[in-house]
C-alpha cells in the first residue's frame, strides 16, 4: 500500500526536478556574462593600479604598492576618503529622516492621491542627475531663487555661497538619492500589515511605541537594505560632487575622474577607484553583520511572515 | 466588565452611510454577535468600538463613559483580529505581555500573567516561539491571549475563526464559549457565518445595509424572523408569494398564483388585496398522502430531486406554480420516488406571512446559503 | 477627552503631511524652476517668479549636438535596457523555476554590481576597453557596444530581482493547471508563464531604460567624440560653459520622462514600479 502510494509520487517528482534542469540551463548565459563583466576588467584593473604611472596614459612594466603606500598615508587621500565618507553618510540620513515619514505615510495612505504621489515620485528618479544639478544651480546660485528671496525680505545683503561648497555638494546628493530611497521604503511599508498597529493600538501603546516596538523593529533589515543602497550611490557619485563642488569639494569620484580624464594617470585612477570600491564593500560588510549581530535569528522570521 | 451602549451612532464615508442610526445595548458579560453580509457595516460597527473609526454622529458608551473620541489605547478594551496581527518580531510570550509592557506592569507580575494565559490557552509550552512558528489554531489562541492579558473591559473579535479550517474552526468555536462563560467578559465578536453565530453567541444583532434588520437570541431569530432578510439569512427556508384574500386576528390567508390558499401568522399589519412573502422552514414541511385533513396548508408537486444526507432526507418538490419547495424529513420517514406526484402539508402555526415584503428576493442574493440553491 | 483622538490623528497626519510636501518641493521645485526659467529671453540667469520677456525663444534654438545626443542616449538606453532585460529575465527563470541551490547566493551575486561606486565601474570598464585594443586592437570605446555593455552590466540587477518578484509570486500552480488542460509544457511557458511574467520584464525594462538613459558617471569615461550620450553633454556644457537653450532642452527631457511614465501606469500600473526592497 504505502509503496503503491509513493510510486506516482516519485516519478512526478522526477518530473519536476527535470524541468528545474531544464530551467536552470537558462541561467547561464545570463551568469557567465555577469561573471565575465564582473571579475575581467576588474582584474585588468586592480592590475593597473600596481604599475606605476610614467606620464601619458603610460605605465611602467614592474609592479609597485607605490600608488596604495601614497594613498593610504597622504593626508590629502586621507582627507579625500573621510569627506566622501561623510559627505554620503550625512546625504544618507538625511534622506532616511525625509524618507521614512514620507514613506510611511504614502504606504498608509488610503486615497486615490496615492497614485498621483508616486508618480511625481517616479518622474524625480528618471529626471537625470545633471538636470537635477542644473536645476540646483538656479535655486541655490548666487542670482538664484534662494538668494533672490532672502534679499528681496532684506533678510541679507550679500548672497550667501552655497554651490562650490560642501553644503552644495550635500543637498545635490540628497536630490540624486531622496526618490530611490522613499521609494524603496514604500515597499518595506506596504509589507508592514496596518493591523499590526492597529492591535498595538488597541493593546495600549501609543503611537510612538507602535513605531518603536512594532513598525520600525520589521522594517529595519529593509531600512538598512535601502540605505545601504543610496550610501553605494552617494559614495561612488561625482556628478553632483564635480559640478556642485566647483572643484573646491575633492571627494573620491571627483579625484578619479581628475586623475583618468584630466591628468591621464591611469595607475593612480585605478589605485583610487580600488581603494574606494574596498571601503564602500567593508562598510557593506560591516553594516550587514553589525544587523545579524543585534538581531540574531528574529530578523530571519521577520523577513519571512508576511507571505500570508 | 462593562456594557457597550450605542445611541445613534453613524458612520459615513463620503455620502456612503456604512452604518445608519445604530441604538444597541451590549450587556455586561455577555456574548453578542453581529451578523451579516460582507458590507452590511459590521466590521465599522466594531472598529467604532475599537476607537479606529470616529463616528460620523452618535455617542459610544462603554460601562456608562462616552468613549466616542477616545483613541483605542484609552479604552481599555480587547480585540483579535482577522489575520490575528500578532508582531512577528516577537515571541509568543512577548506579544501575550505587549498590553501588560503598555501598562507599565512590573516585570515580575507581568511574567505571571503571561503564564497565567499561557495556561488557559493551553500553550505553555510554546512560549518562546515566534508567531511564524505556529499554526493557525495556536496563532488565535495567542492574539486571544495577547487580547486578554490586561483583563479588558470588552473583547471585540473580528472574524477570528474565519482562516481556519472547519474542524479547527469548530474546535475553536467551543474554546471560545467555554473561555468566554468561564471570564464573563463582554464580547462582541463580528462573523458573516451565521452557524457560527449561532453556537456562540447569547444575542446575535443581524445587520444589512448599515442597519439592525434584529436582535435577539438565535432562537428568537430562528423562530420568529423580523423580515424575510432576516428569515432568509439565518437557516434555510422556502419562500412563496401571493395576494392577501384575507384577515382575521393575526392571522393571514394568501391566495398564491395557482389559487391555492395558504395561511399562517401575519409578522406586520395585513390587508386584503396587498402582495405578501410567505416563508416555511424546510422542516415544517411534511410529504403527506393526498387527502390527509392532518396539516391545514396543503399543496401538490412533483418530487425533482432527492439528497440523502443521513440523519435527513432533502426533497426539491415543484408546485403547480413552477415553485420549487424544500421538504426536509427524516430517514426512515419511508421513501418517495422522483417525479411521483406528492402532496406537502405544513401547520399554520409555522408559516410566516410578512405583508408587502418584496425583498426576499434581495435577500437571497445576499444570503450565503439561501435554500433556492439547494434546488 | 471629547477631541482628544481627532486631535492626536491630526496632528500625526499633519506632521507626516507636511514632511512629504516638503519631500516633494525639494525634489520637483527645482525642476519647476527650470522649466519657468526656460521661458526667460535673456542670456544670463537671474531668478524671477514669472519671467520678464516669455519667449519660446530657446526652444528653437537648441544646438544640434544636444538634439543628436538625445538620440544617442535614447538608442543606447533602449538596446541596454532590452539586452538587460533578456538576461535578467533568464537568470530569474533559472534561480526561481530551476529551484537553484544557493538561490540566495545567486541572487546577491546578482546584485553584486549595486555595490560598486558608479565612478569605479565607469574607470573599470575604461581601463578594460584600452586592453581590449591593445591585445586585440578593438575599440570599443565611444562605441554603441562599449557604452552599452557597461550599462548592461549597471542593470542586470535590477531585472532579476523584478521578475524574479513576479515569478514566486505566481508559483508554478498556472502552469501545472495549463498543462493539465493538455497544453505542452512549451506552450504553457508561453501562454501562461510569459504573460504572467510581463509586469515584471516591464518594470524592469523601464527601470534599465531610466537607469542607463540617465547616467553620468560610468558614460562619462566610455563616451567618446561622435558618440555621446545627453546627460553627458549636458555635463560637459555645465562644467566648462553655459548655453542658455539648455534649459529648454532639459525642460523637454522632463516632460519626455513624464509622458514614458503615464505610460507605463497605463500599461502595468504602479504596484509593481514599487520595489520590495525586502527581497
Amino acid at each position: 500500500m504505502a509503496a503503491g502510494a509513493r510510486r506516482p509520487s516519485a516519478d512526478h517528482a522526477d518530473l519536476a526536478s527535470e524541468r528545474s534542469r531544464l530551467w536552470r540551463l537558462l541561467l547561464w548565459p545570463p551568469f557567465v556574462i555577469a561573471l565575465a563583466l564582473l571579475v575581467l576588467p576588474q582584474a585588468v584593473f586592480v592590475w593597473m593600479s600596481f604599475h606605476k604611472s610614467l606620464g601619458m596614459g603610460l605605465v611602467s612594466d614592474f609592479l609597485t604598492i607605490e600608488n596604495y603606500r601614497r594613498v593610504l598615508t597622504d593626508p590629502f587621500y586621507l582627507h579625500a576618503m573621510w569627506m566622501t565618507f561623510y559627505l554620503s553618510l550625512g546625504a544618507t540620513l538625511i534622506n532616511l529622516a525625509l524618507a521614512l515619514p514620507t514613506a510611511y505615510y504614502l504606504a498608509r495612505l488610503r486615497s486615490r492621491w496615492v497614485s498621483y504621489f508616486v508618480v511625481l515620485l517616479l518622474v524625480s528618479l528618471f529626471v537625470t542627475v545633471v538636470i537635477k544639478v542644473l536645476a540646483l544651480y538656479l535655486v541655490l546660485g548666487k542670482e538664484g531663487m534662494i538668494n533672490h528671496t532672502l534679499r528681496a525680505l532684506y533678510l541679507i545683503s550679500e548672497p550667501v555661497q552655497m554651490l562650490n561648497s560642501q553644503l552644495g555638494v550635500l543637498i545635490g546628493l540628497v536630490q540624486y538619492t531622496l526618490p530611490l530611497l522613499v521609494m524603496l521604503m514604500i515597499g518595506v511599508f506596504q509589507t508592514i500589515p496596518s493591523s499590526l498597529e492597529d492591535a498595538a493600538e488597541v493593546h495600549g501603546a501609543t503611537w510612538f511605541s507602535s513605531l518603536s516596538r512594532v513598525v520600525l523593529p520589521l522594517a529595519w533589515p529593509g531600512v538598512i537594505a535601502g540605505s545601504l543602497i543610496v550610501f553605494n550611490m552617494n559614495m561612488g557619485a561625482f556628478t553632483s560632487a564635480v559640478l556642485l563642488g566647483g572643484g573646491r569639494v575633492l571627494t573620491f569620484p571627483v579625484l578619479i575622474h581628475r586623475k583618468v580624464i584630466l591628468d591621464v594617470d591611469y595607475a593612480m585612477g585605478a589605485t583610487l577607484s580600488t581603494v574606494l570600491l574596498v571601503f564602500v564593500l567593508l562598510v557593506n560588510l560591516a553594516s550587514v553583520l553589525l544587523l545579524r549581530e543585534r538581531r540574531g535569528s528574529g530578523s530571519q522570521r521577520a523577513a519571512t511572515v508576511h507571505v500570508s | 466588565m462593562a456594557g457597550v451602549v450605542f445611541e445613534g451612532v453613524s458612520k459615513l464615508f463620503g455620502d456612503i452611510a456604512v452604518v445608519r442610526d445604530l441604538n444597541l445595548e451590549v450587556r455586561e458579560s455577555e456574548f453578542l454577535v453581529l451578523l451579516g453580509p460582507s458590507g452590511c457595516g459590521k466590521t465599522t460597527t466594531l472598529r467604532m468600538v475599537a476607537g479606529f473609526i470616529v463616528p460620523s454622529a452618535g455617542t459610544i458608551r462603554i460601562g456608562g463613559e462616552d468613549v466616542t473620541r477616545l483613541p483605542p489605547r484609552a479604552r481599555n478594551i480587547g480585540m483579535v483580529f482577522q489575520d490575528y496581527a500578532l508582531f512577528p518580531n516577537m515571541t509568543v510570550a512577548e506579544n501575550i505581555g505587549f498590553g501588560l509592557r503598555e501598562r507599565k506592569v512590573e516585570k515580575s507580575a507581568l511574567d505571571r500573567r503571561v503564564a497565567e494565559l499561557l495556561e488557559l490557552i493551553r500553550l505553555p509550552h510554546l512560549a518562546g516561539r515566534f508567531p511564524s512558528e505556529l499554526s493557525g489554531g495556536q496563532q488565535q489562541r495567542v492574539a486571544l491571549a495577547r487580547a486578554l492579558a490586561y483583563s479588558p473591559r470588552v473583547l471585540l473579535m473580528d472574524e477570528p475563526l474565519g482562516a481556519l479550517d472547519l474542524k479547527l474552526r469548530e474546535a475553536m468555536q467551543i474554546e471560545l464559549h467555554r473561555m468566554q462563560r468561564e471570564l464573563r467578559i463582554t464580547t462582541i465578536f463580528v462573523t458573516h457565518d451565521q452557524e457560527e453565530a449561532m453556537g456562540l453567541s447569547d444575542r446575535i444583532v443581524v445587520m444589512a445595509d448599515g442597519q439592525v434588520q434584529q436582535v435577539g437570541s438565535p432562537e428568537d431569530l430562528y423562530t420568529r424572523p423580523a423580515n424575510p432578510f432576516v428569515a432568509n439569512f439565518i437557516g434555510k427556508i422556502n419562500f412563496l408569494s401571493g395576494e392577501v384574500a384575507a384577515v382575521e386576528g393575526g392571522r393571514c390567508t394568501v391566495r398564491l398564483a395557482d389559487q391555492a390558499t395558504v395561511s399562517g401568522i401575519a409578522q406586520d399589519r395585513c390587508q386584503a388585496g396587498q402582495r405578501a412573502q410567505i416563508a416555511i422552514r424546510p422542516e415544517a414541511l411534511r410529504l403527506i398522502e393526498p387527502g390527509s385533513a392532518e396539516f391545514a396548508n396543503r399543496l401538490p408537486g412533483r418530487v425533482k430531486r432527492r439528497r440523502f444526507f443521513g440523519n435527513i432526507v432533502h426533497y426539491s418538490v415543484a408546485t403547480a406554480s413552477g415553485q420549487e419547495l424544500l421538504v426536509e424529513s427524516t430517514t426512515g420517514a419511508g421513501t418517495v420516488a422522483l417525479e411521483q406526484t406528492v402532496w406537502i402539508g405544513w401547520q399554520p402555526e409555522l408559516t410566516l406571512i410578512y405583508p408587502g415584503a418584496a425583498t426576499a428576493h434581495a435577500a437571497q442574493a445576499a444570503s450565503p446559503s439561501p435554500a433556492g440553491s439547494l434546488a | 477627552m471629547t477631541g482628544m483622538l481627532r486631535d492626536w490623528r491630526l496632528m500625526r497626519n499633519g506632521f507626516l503631511l507636511a514632511v512629504t510636501l516638503f519631500v516633494y518641493l525639494f525634489l520637483l521645485g527645482p525642476v519647476v524652476v527650470i522649466a519657468v526659467a526656460s521661458l526667460e529671453s535673456s542670456m544670463a540667469y537671474h531668478f524671477t517668479l514669472t519671467p520678464e520677456n516669455p519667449s519660446l525663444r530657446w526652444y528653437f534654438a537648441i544646438p544640434g549636438k544636444y538634439l543628436h545626443a538625445f538620440g544617442v542616449s535614447f538608442l543606447v538606453a533602449s538596446i541596454s535596457a532590452l539586452i538587460a532585460t533578456a538576461l535578467g529575465a533568464m537568470a530569474a527563470l533559472g534561480i526561481v523555476r530551476g529551484q537553484s541551490r544557493g538561490a540566495q547566493l545567486l541572487q546577491t551575486f546578482f546584485r553584486l554590481p549595486l555595490q560598486i561606486p558608479l565612478v569605479v565601474t565607469g574607470v573599470v570598464f575604461l581601463q578594460f576597453y584600452y586592453l581590449l585594443f591593445d591585445l586585440l586592437g578593438v575599440s570599443l570605446l565611444g562605441k554603441l557596444a562599449g557604452v552599452v555593455t557597461a550599462h548592461v552590466f549597471i542593470t542586470i540587477p535590477y531585472n532579476v530581482s523584478t521578475v524574479a518578484v513576479v515569478l514566486m509570486r505566481t508559483g508554478t500552480r498556472l502552469d501545472e493547471a495549463a498543462e493539465s488542460l493538455g497544453a505542452t509544457p512549451w506552450s504553457a511557458f508561453r501562454r501562461v508563464t510569459l504573460p504572467a511574467m510581463k509586469p515584471g520584464l516591464f518594470v524592469g525594462l523601464f527601470y534599465s531604460f531610466i537607469i542607463s538613459f540617465g547616467d553620468v558617471p560610468v558614460t562619462v569615461f566610455l563616451a567618446g567624440s561622435g558618440f555621446v550620450t545627453l546627460p553627458v553633454e549636458i555635463f560637459h556644457t555645465l562644467q566648462f560653459d553655459w548655453e542658455p537653450a539648455v534649459l529648454a532642452l532639459s525642460t523637454l527631457v522632463v516632460l519626455f520622462s513624464f509622458a514614458l511614465i503615464v505610460v507605463v501606469q497605463r500599461v502595468v500600473g504602479l504596484d509593481l514600479v514599487v520595489p520590495q526592497s525586502r527581497r
